[in-house]
């Protein structure tokens, strides 16, 4: 059985895998776009649209608000940090480059992209992209620990911490350990890619794109090619790892069959994308914060000795670093609850500040009746998501479970 | 309590102060006070009587009795009476203490007063500029009789450089400008957020970039039957509420009323327009928070609304029906059934969006408990419409100051309870559903008989008023009329719904995220005004170019054209 055919080996994988990645992702950019457009009765623009508007972008002007270098650089360095991932994303089969422990080097550069976004925003200095570039930094902080996780769980089944050694046992494994971790994955997928309902940092509605709102030109173009590249990105990742089956020998059929799979998740995010209004940015943490207590470790039979105390999930995962290959705790650790905290300078540190103690368990002292409205929020997003569509669907008026009393009353 | 107890009261209390009393009719009482006792007596009406504050009207009136009027205009909701008092001020010391304090609804009206007019309002607490522009000369004011229409001053004149004082910021927050251009903002207006990481701390707010000088146009380049084709224009989505409102107000004025088949017509067409402003703003609503499936939706329902509407007066907005007297057009009987065919239609499908709406809970979790205003907050800064209906008061101008049909039938008054945005939403999505209702109702019930009054004066004399209140979408909207010779008003004063409910935004969004800001703002659906034309300028040779309306429609036919070629 040859589950872990690589892609290709050395440079004409790379190759691939840039194809596939980057090149597609505008492609099933283009295919949400129609998707969306369909459950909104409307035509919608042509499938490449999404490369009509990167190649408009990339001849337009680039008009800057500072020759700052950070400014400059953060486009190519998001755009560049995706490339670099892409060549160790698995398909289905190995990735283009892949090598022991390549599944922590993956989950290092996976926060590259977002860093450039952040720095980027922050140093453009307009308000509105300092806000969103510290949206970004709490999504990235709540929903990576919940993907780590999600993907340390599957290192530990597999006894690897290579993407090739985790694809050979998956496959022939299911358990529900892998399964939970998958859910968790599915669910922070959403964020991780920016879509409804937790597109805060970007919110056009609220803050103007956030940290793109000084940007124009090339460097929009290479900033939304990163977005697109990262869908597509962690939508193979979550397929090859968490939806193997039925794994077939040949390497091609094995990609084809993993992009077939990728376009069903894309769907499925599409449509949650859809029928969902923006959450706040206090709601989503609550929302990844309850996800990631969720991935139970304790179904991870071998950790259960000596554990220290668990009720945060944090805690957790440092200390399942710890279990599974003695490496330090990664990305984690900085939002590991308790210990010294800097002085709140500036915004930016104050939502670190206040990322710590979402993640650390602490309850947020946020809002007027926060805690009950984001307890209602949670959960229901994907069964509300089906609900709606069937409720506003062209033909309409079915799915009426939630009808409002005095409205049937009068309408009778 | 009856206008004569009332006078009786006010008499009791103030004694003298109390120099004169017109009564128009039963319901609507004119009292003349001494300029010394307007706060004692405002207050009084407010605190003691239960009255809402509605607006302050000034008028010039030095060539007739030689003294600027300042009449406050106060609504007793439960007695369904208007009661109006007025001050006249000397031209050479034009001051008048300000009810602010006391009355807090008057905020901006007291500003506006010194902006137009030029009477002081002693002791406000925020004398700041309100409508006209900051480069406008000091000492010049528009409302004025000696002020010509269209006799404006230069572009570039002594104030050329002068800016808007703005608060300043408070200590440790920075500013987040939103406006005068923003996604969301669809008109010009300006709001600067102090805020403290996303949590808005305190606001500013500046409007009226695009003030159109429509009250100037009213009392001294147009006549009464030109007016309500102006008045229609001054809201593009609800232009019909002031058309009827100022028509309801003249007729009223003149002494006379329009038919009952004409008050019929108009009700059905504010409420086709409570249907598709309500559906509008939820399209809106939706994509302020990012659900475009809501706005796609909600504006698909909307068409055959649009399609009723030009059935019945030609026009899908802006209908130019209204005339003093009566209305221009029927409705033939023979659409009649195919307008209630529509009407059922647009029954099932709106029923069917706003059952998918409020049974949302995501979207509920996200309105809920955000922009709170309570009952006794919403009393104060005496906000109108769905705004004060969501705060649990069931305050209706069609129920409160019934006109035109809904006399005979009367609207249900949808109130909800939790005082959030979401309360607000509830609101609006109900009463569509009730408009709807209403409209079926009234199809069926309308009377035979003509559309226009025959008793219409040949003169009008001066010194006239009458007061009225149409429920527009997002509020009352009031219009004043005082007659004057020259067949046009002497002061015709216009109050839209969201001059009141925008006071009340600083307090909505204390302490909220920037999130919460623009679905804060849009759960009021504010209305600021709307502009008719384009400018393009080309930044690098400096040429510009007006788009007029011919322009923007051809473009936009060929757009049409080219999407239907694809």
């Amino acid at each position: 059985m040859n589950v872990t055919a690589q892609m290709l080996s050395g440079i004409p994988g790379a190759i691939l895998a840039v194809v596939v990645f980057v090149g597609l992702a505008p492609l099933a950019e283009g295919l949400l776009r129609k998707l969306k457009a369909i459950v909104h009765s409307r035509q919608g623009p042509p499938i490449i649209q999404p490369y009509l508007d990167l190649a408009k972008l990339l001849i337009k002007e680039d008009l800057a608000p500072c020759t700052n270098w950070i400014w400059r650089m953060a486009p190519a360095l998001c755009l560049g940090g995706t490339i670099v991932l892409a060549l160790f994303t698995p398909l289905g089969v190995r990735p283009a480059f892949g090598f022991s422990g390549d599944i922590l080097v993956f989950i290092y550069l996976a926060a590259i992209p977002s860093i450039a976004i952040i720095l980027g925003a922050f140093a453009s200095g307009n308000p509105y992209a300092y806000v969103g570039g510290s949206r970004e930094m709490m999504v990235m902080l709540s929903v990576e620990p919940v993907m780590s996780i999600a993907l340390l769980v599957a290192a530990i089944k597999a006894q690897s911490l290579t993407f090739a050694g985790i694809l050979e046992r998956s496959a022939v494994e299911p358990s529900i350990s892998m399964g939970v971790a998958g859910l968790a994955f599915l669910l922070a997928l959403q964020a991780q890619v920016g879509k409804l309902p937790f597109d805060m940092p970007e919110a056009e509605q609220e803050i103007m794109e956030g940290p793109f709102i000084e940007r124009s030109g090339p460097g929009m173009a290479l900033f939304r090619w990163a977005m697109h590249a990262r869908l597509m990105i962690f939508t193979a990742l979550l397929v090859s790892i968490f939806i193997p089956w039925p794994h077939v020998a040949n390497a091609g059929l094995s990609m084809l069959l993993t992009l077939a799979k990728m376009a069903v998740v894309l769907a499925l995010v599409g449509v949650v994308d859809v029928v969902n209004p923006r959450l706040r940015i206090d709601q989503s943490m609550a929302y990844y914060a309850r996800i990631g207590g969720r991935v139970d470790l304790r179904h991870c039979g071998r950790l259960r000795k000596d554990r220290p105390d668990d009720h945060q999930q944090t805690e957790r995962g440092d200390y399942l670093l710890q279990g599974g290959q003695g490496h330090a705790a990664l990305s984690l650790q900085t939002a590991r609850p308790g210990g010294e905290l800097p002085r709140p300078r500036d915004r930016g540190c104050r939502e670190v500040h206040r990322v710590r103690r979402v993640c650390g368990g602490v309850p947020l002292p946020l809002h007027r009746g926060h805690r009950s409205v984001s307890r209602q929020a949670g959960p229901r997003v994907l069964p509300r998501a089906l609900h709606l569509l069937r409720a506003l669907r062209r033909g309409l008026p079915r799915g009426r479970r939630h009808r409002h009393p005095g409205i049937r009353d009068r309408h009778q | 309590m009856t206008s004569v107890e009332l006078i009786g009261k006010l008499r009791e209390k103030f004694g003298a102060a109390i120099q004169d009393v017109c009564e128009l009719t039963p319901s609507k009482v004119r009292v003349e006070v001494a300029p010394a006792s307007v706060v004692p007596v405002c207050e009084a009406l407010y605190r003691d009587l239960g009255a809402r504050f509605l607006i302050t009207a000034g008028i010039d009136s030095r060539a007739v009795r030689g003294c600027f009027d300042v009449d406050h205009i106060f609504s007793l909701d439960p007695d369904k009476m208007f009661v109006i008092v007025r001050a006249s001020v000397p031209p050479e010391r034009a001051t008048l203490d300000s009810i602010t304090p006391r009355v807090p609804a008057a905020f901006w009206a007291e500003r506006e007063l010194y902006d137009v007019l030029g009477v002081k309002a002693e002791g406000h607490p925020d004398p700041r500029r309100l409508i006209m522009p900051d480069d406008w000369p000091e000492g010049l004011f528009p409302l004025r009789k000696d002020v010509k229409y269209g006799d404006w001053p230069a572009v570039g004149g002594e104030n050329a450089d002068a800016s808007y004082p703005w608060k300043p910021a408070p200590e440790g927050t920075s500013t987040v400008v939103v406006g005068p251009f923003f996604p969301v903002l669809e008109e010009p207006a300006q709001l600067r957020l102090y805020v403290d990481g996303e949590r808005v701390v305190d606001c500013d707010y500046r409007g009226f970039y695009s003030h159109r000088g429509i009250e100037k146009m009213g009392d001294s380049a147009l006549t009464y039957n030109e007016i309500p084709f102006v008045a229609e224009r001054i809201c593009g989505i609800c232009g019909f509420i002031h058309s009827s409102c100022y028509c309801e107000t003249a007729e009223e004025a003149m002494g006379i009323r329009a038919p009952r088949r004409a008050r019929y017509i108009r009700s059905l067409m504010l409420e086709v327009e409570r249907i598709h402003s309500h559906l509008l703003w939820l399209g809106i609503a939706g994509h302020i928070i990012g659900f475009d499936t809501v706005l796609m939706q909600a504006w698909r329902v909307r068409e055959p609304i649009m399609w009723l509407c030009e059935k019945i007066t030609g026009n899908r907005k802006t209908y130019g029906m209204n005339l003093v007297g009566g209305v221009r057009r029927d409705i033939p009987k023979e659409v009649q059934p195919e307008l209630l065919e529509v009407v059922d239609k647009i029954e099932k499908e709106t029923v069917a969006i706003v059952n998918a709406v409020i049974g949302d809970t995501v979207l509920k979790a996200r309105l809920s408990g955000v922009g709170m205003l309570p009952e006794e907050k919403a009393k104060e800064l005496a906000v109108v419409g769905p705004t004060v209906r969501g705060s649990n008061l069931p305050l209706d101008a069609r129920v409160d100051h019934p006109y035109a049909a809904y006399d005979e039938i009367p609207p249900k008054v949808i109130t909800h309870p939790d005082c959030d945005n979401w309360a607000r939403v509830v609101v609006r999505l109900e009463e569509t559903i009730e408009s709807i209702r209403w409209i079926r109702e009234g199809l069926k019930q309308m009377p035979d008989g003509p559309i226009m009054a025959s008793d219409i004066p040949e003169d009008i004399p001066p010194e006239q008023w009458g007061v009225f209140v149409v429920e527009a979408p997002r509020g009352e909207a009031i219009h004043y009329v005082v007659t004057g010779g020259d067949n046009r008003p002497a002061r015709w004063r216009v109050r839209a719904p969201t001059y009141q409910n925008l006071q009340a935004l600083p307090y909505l969004i204390e302490q909220e995220t920037i999130a919460d800001v623009p679905i804060t703002l849009g759960s009021m659906d504010p209305c600021f005004s709307c502009t008719e034309r384009t400018e393009i300028i080309n930044v690098r040779s400096g040429e510009s170019k007006v788009l007029d309306q011919q322009e923007l429609l051809r473009l936009s036919r060929e757009a049409t054209e080219r999407l239907r070629g694809r």
